[in-house]
């Protein structure tokens, strides 16, 4: 019980900062944060409903994304789309992630 | 609906009030683009498919902090030990002297004994929780303005740096709080003894004034001394532990000599309280006994237990 409990946590910490690269790289097309969930977990990322909202409200407090409501079918939806400070940092992270995963590649097998 | 609103307000009754409303928005507006896509074309979604998608937004509580992480504690690591360190100091040492001046100010030898102590205490204890409060009130507020302790010493624009280490104390294992609270504890001891003499009260028993409080005295005299060198000391030294076995073990024979011989009230006044007051007034004594009793022996355990640390320590550094 307390193994599993402790592989989870583990996960749960790992995933949390690949989210931030995920949705920001996603977000070069505006979404609504349900459509953006569907679209990480059609691509084999499922994220928790209660992490990715206020993880893309945050990254807006942060400038990285932009965001504004929009009717539609009779109910009001935020999109998100990436800021052009998000634009200029996504290349450097994108590099960062190459970088870890070739040096972890190297470190695990 | 309604199970929806009630979710989203309670996730908005944890936000602060600047976002709330905002954050709420966003909820709904969510909440609803996961039940339409949960709930069956051309249906309208039934309470099974709304808890659904309420269990997957989780706890409300939870919610909220993640939207917008704050401050759920009064008083946070940086400033839990300096608080307590100030609230010790300060309650340890002006509370005895308050209650000193509480007795010789407001009373004299007229007053009833009872009377003088009941009083004094109340407006100590009273004294006592204004300062926890106001002390706590402080370090509230600088908790939550966001002020941190190394600003206030002027270090606030200075980067943190290996040479910025303060030195390491010496080694101490009884705290100059400790000891001082101590020897304070002694004073007020021999200083009660002294007031209760000159008032020699007449309602309590002739047996105190001419056996118990003059032994008593005489022990406690003794553990002033003590407490002098254990102050200077700062450690349990083996000389100051079997001292500090000694008088406890006097003091636990004395309170228990002056429990059973039962003199407490003069024998005259005694017989005349009613019957339900006689009892009390005996447990009353009997449950102080215990307990004086019970921290004697605690004193002498803690004692021989850091005596021997300390032996195991010397003992240790003669090795390497």
């Amino acid at each position: 019980m307390a193994n599993t409990e402790s592989l989870e946590n583990v996960v749960l910490e790992l995933r949390r900062g690949v989210i931030v690269l995920a949705a920001l790289s996603q977000l070069s097309t505006e979404q609504y944060g349900y459509s953006l969930l569907k679209q990480l977990s059609d691509q084999g990322l499922e994220v928790d409903q209660g992490t990715l909202y206020p993880l893309l409200r945050r990254l807006e407090t942060q400038g990285l994304l932009e965001s504004v409501w929009k009717l539609e079918e009779a109910r009001p939806r935020r999109y998100y789309i990436i800021s052009a400070e998000g634009k200029k940092i996504l290349p450097k992270l994108k590099k960062e992630w190459f970088d870890i995963v070739s040096v972890m590649k190297k470190m695990l097998t | 609906m309604s199970l929806i609103d009630r979710y989203v307000a309670e996730v908005g009754r944890h936000l602060p009030s600047s976002e709330r409303e905002d954050i709420e928005k966003e909820i709904r507006s969510t909440l609803e683009d996961t039940l339409e896509e949960n709930t069956q074309k051309g249906k309208p979604a039934n309470d099974e498919n709304i808890s659904t998608v309420l269990k997957q937004f989780g706890d409300p509580e939870l919610l909220a902090q993640k939207y917008s992480p704050r401050k759920s504690y009064l008083i946070g690591r940086t400033w839990y030990e300096i608080y307590i360190q100030i609230l010790k100091r300060v309650l340890g040492t002006a509370l005895p002297i308050v209650w000193l001046v509480q007795i010789f100010v407001k009373h004299d030898a007229s007053d009833k004994l009872g009377q003088v102590l009941t009083q004094s205490f109340g407006a100590t204890f009273n004294i006592g929780i204004h300062v926890w409060f106001w002390i706590t009130i402080t370090f509230v507020i600088l908790e939550h303005v966001g002020v941190k302790p190394s600003e206030l010493d002027g270090n606030k624009n200075r980067e943190w740096s290996p040479e910025r280490l303060p030195a390491l104390p010496k080694k101490r294992q009884i705290s100059f709080t400790d000891a001082i609270t101590d020897l304070i504890t002694s004073v007020v001891s021999i200083v009660g003894g002294i007031v209760l003499l000159s008032i020699s009260p007449t309602t309590l028993h002739p047996a105190l004034f001419t056996v118990w409080v003059p032994i008593f005295l005489g022990i406690t005299v003794l553990s002033f001394i003590h407490e002098l060198f254990k102050l200077k000391t700062g450690n349990w030294t083996p000389a100051l532990m079997i001292t500090n076995v000694i008088l406890n073990l006097v003091l636990i024979g004395f309170a228990i000599a002056f429990y059973t011989s039962q003199q407490f009230i003069n024998p005259v006044v005694f017989a005349e309280l009613p019957q339900k007051m006689q009892e009390s007034i005996i447990w009353t004594i009997g449950i102080s006994t215990a307990i004086l009793v019970g921290i004697f022996a605690w004193s002498i355990y803690n004692s021989i237990v850091m005596s021997r640390r300390l032996q195991k320590q010397v003992e240790l550094k003669e090795k390497k």
